[in-house]
Parts: structure tokens; sequence; C-alpha cells
């Protein structure tokens, strides 16, 4: 009996564990882990993303040097859109000036974040950041990276929260597609990124943007998710369904920023 | 006590070495299991009872950065512990590479059709993939332990 004592402590705090967690009285301790696991992640993210980056990047060599021809072929294309995009802003303001209206996305305010964690196994689709309630974060917050929605804060603890990612099989976000004005809902998954439940009389083009919808009203309208793929509806169907891609490598991201 | 604290820094040390090492190295998605793996390993060797303690504390530690109910994980890791331990001692006593290659793949089998059922999704491909990867995972942490984990038959004989 002596030598099964520890063993018979661990049982027993693994069931009283099992059994408080929907009260959240185990935000404290799992706050406190966060904390403690936070500075070696940290410390991790930055050696060993250090090292993994430079052999992926020498195996990428040949396609980083056509990616980047591409790239610059679009920036230039993308620049002389802008151009005449900053005008039609222009334009745009000034007429929601004079009408009264309040540009809803200048009321956004970005708290940077570090990821202190990720999850254990590759099904969950969680990151650990290093801010939570005492920065005024709380329960389906936007999370974004360089302008394009990564997640939402699922919990939140004293000092740190934990992120489903938009990839993660449990998250469903309300989603627009720009240019075709469909909207369905953007669903994670093993699959990746699909956006479900999209009208029928919804005329999809590839390429064309996808951000949220504001619908819900936890995460605002207009975030950038990703562009259209592929349209992977069958026939018979009653609702189009597309799948998204994303270019921020979600997984790789070392600071997010939540939309407060 | 020395014993029990050195111990207790193993597991701990294990479980960092999965949240910060560990998670980088995700091949086609799929995360090695370090904690499973090894403790996979101390039961190939027939040393259950280290098996149980990085099993149980590991997973323990692991089921408070994750996002699923608390116990989940390791109530998980336990019972495919428990069931490996009972068929090795019954049916295979000395396991050659390629027999320890179809248990960590019948292990993360299990594990993983415990963890659809748990996150309640229904098995993809990604099942094939993730238990052929963890398991040649599993295979390499074998090899490489050979030294450190003696078989507790070859501790015997010696």
């Amino acid at each position: 009996m002596k030598k099964y004592r520890y063993l018979i402590i661990i049982i027993i705090i693994l069931i009283v564990g099992f059994f408080i967690f929907p009260s959240g009285a185990l935000s404290p301790a799992k706050n406190i882990f966060y904390k403690t696991i936070s500075p070696f992640t940290v410390a991790g993210n930055y050696s060993v993303n250090g090292v993994t980056s430079f052999f992926k990047n020498l195996f990428q060599l040949g396609g980083i040097a056509k990616q980047n021809q591409a790239l610059i072929t679009e920036n230039l294309e993308l620049q002389s859109k802008l151009s005449v995009l900053a005008e039609a802003q222009h334009e745009n303001e000034v007429l929601k000036k004079e009408l009264g209206f309040v540009a809803s996305q200048n009321n956004l305010k970005l708290l940077p974040a570090t990821i202190i964690g990720r999850s254990t196994t590759g099904y969950l689709r969680t990151i650990v950041i290093d801010k939570g309630e005492k920065d005024g974060l709380k329960p389906n917050q936007a999370v974004v990276s360089q302008g394009y929605l990564v997640g939402t804060v699922k919990n939140v603890y004293f000092t740190s929260s934990e992120i489903t990612l938009i990839t993660d099989y449990n998250s469903l976000i309300p989603v627009l597609l720009q240019s075709s004005r469909g909207t369905g809902l953007l669903r994670g998954g093993l699959g990746g990124l699909t956006v479900e439940e999209i009208p029928l009389n919804i005329p999809i083009s590839k390429d064309e943007q996808v951000i949220t919808s504001g619908l819900g009203g936890d995460i605002p309208s207009g975030i950038l998710i990703g562009k259209v793929s592929d349209v992977i509806s069958k026939e018979g169907e009653i609702f189009q369904k597309v799948t998204v891609n994303s270019p921020i490598q979600i997984y790789y991201l070392k600071f997010v920023f939540v939309v407060i | 006590m020395i014993k029990i604290i050195l111990r207790i820094l193993l597991v701990i040390l294990l479980v960092l070495i999965q949240l910060v090492l560990f998670n980088k190295f995700m091949i086609l998605g799929v995360i090695p299991n370090i904690v499973l793996i090894l403790a996979v390993a101390l039961v190939i060797r027939s040393r259950n009872e280290y098996a149980l303690m990085i099993g149980l504390g590991g997973s323990l530690l692991l089921d408070l950065g994750s996002p699923l109910r608390f116990g989940a994980y390791t109530l998980v890791t336990m019972i495919i512990l428990f069931l490996l331990i009972y068929l090795i001692n019954k049916y295979i006593p000395i396991p050659s590479y390629f027999t320890t290659f179809i248990i960590y793949l019948g292990v993360f089998i299990c594990f993983d059709l415990f963890f659809f059922l748990l996150i309640k999704e229904i098995p993809s491909w990604q099942l094939i993939l993730d238990c052929l990867i963890q398991s040649l995972w599993g295979i390499v942490i074998f090899v490489l332990t050979q030294d450190l984990i003696k078989n507790k038959e070859e501790i015997e004989v010696n």
C-alpha cells in the first residue's frame, strides 16, 4: 500500500480535477502552469525556430526565388491598385463624414501578445498567450496577425489566455465572401479551412477575399481571413462549400494581436 | 526522498521538452507525443513502475496545458498503458524491433481513436498518418534510449 501512496494521491488529484474543471476552479493552477512554462517556451521559440527556419529555407531556396519573382510582380500590380484605392478611400471617408458615419474599423484596439504555449497534439490547434483578464481580455475576442484573423479567445485566466486557432476543429466563425457577398461559416478541422452554408445562388469566384461578417457580435466585421482556393460542394447539396487559404503560417507565429 | 524528487524533476523535464522542443518538430501536422513514446518504451523494457510514473505524471501536467477537460489526456494514457502492460506480460515477453513498431502503431491507433472520441470528430486519413509518424518517432526514441533504459531481465542476469 505504501508503495502506491503517490499513485493514489495523483489519482485523487485527477478525479477531483476532472469534476471541478467545468466550474473554472482550475483556472489559477492553469495560469501558474502557463506562467511557469512561458520563459522556456519563449526561449524555445527563438532558438528552435531559428534552427528549423534555417534548414527549411535551405531546402526551399529554389522555390523561394520563384516565389520572390512572383511577389515582386504582384507587388507592382498591388501598388498601382493601391493608388487607385487610396483615392477611393479618401472619397469614401469624405462621404462617410458627411453622412455622419463612424468608421467602425477605426475603433479597433489591438493588444500585442506573445505566444507562450502550443497544443501538445496536432489534432488540437490552440495556442496560449501571455495576456489575460488583467489586460482586459474576454472570451470570444478576435486574435489577428499581420491583419489576418488567426483565432478567437477561448479561456481567459488572470495573466494568460487560451486561443482557439481558426484551423481548430472547434472553430466556427461567420464570414463574408467579399466580391460575391455570400455569407457562410468558416470551419477549421483536419481537412483545412472551409466556408460552409453559402447559399446556392451566390456566384463564387476563385481567389476572392474572405472576411469576417461581424454576425454574432463577438468578432468585428471586415477582418481578412484568406482567399477562396476551391469550390468543393457537390451536386445536389443545398449549400455551397469552399476551401480557404490563409497566407499566415499560423502555427509558427511568435506574436499575435488581440482585438479588444 | 531524493529519489522521489529526482523522479518528479525528470517528469517535469520531459513535459518541458514536449512543450518547448517537440512542439516544433511537427511533421505533416503530427507532433511527437514524447511522454507516451517514452512510457511505452519503458513498458516494452519491463520497467512498468517508471512507465506508469512518467505516463501519469507527464500526462497530468500536459492535461493542465490542454484545452480539453482536465484528466481526459491522463485517462486515455493510463488505460492504454495498463492494457499494454497486460498484453506484453502475457503475450510478448521480448519484442523485436518490428514488434516494437507494431506495438507503437497499435498504441497510437488506440490513443488517436480515443482522442477523436473526445473531440467528437470522425477519424480521417490523418489518423493513419499520425500513427505511422508517431510509431517512427517511437522506434527512433526506443533505439536512442536503448543504453539508458536496460531491459529488467538483462539487469537481473548481469
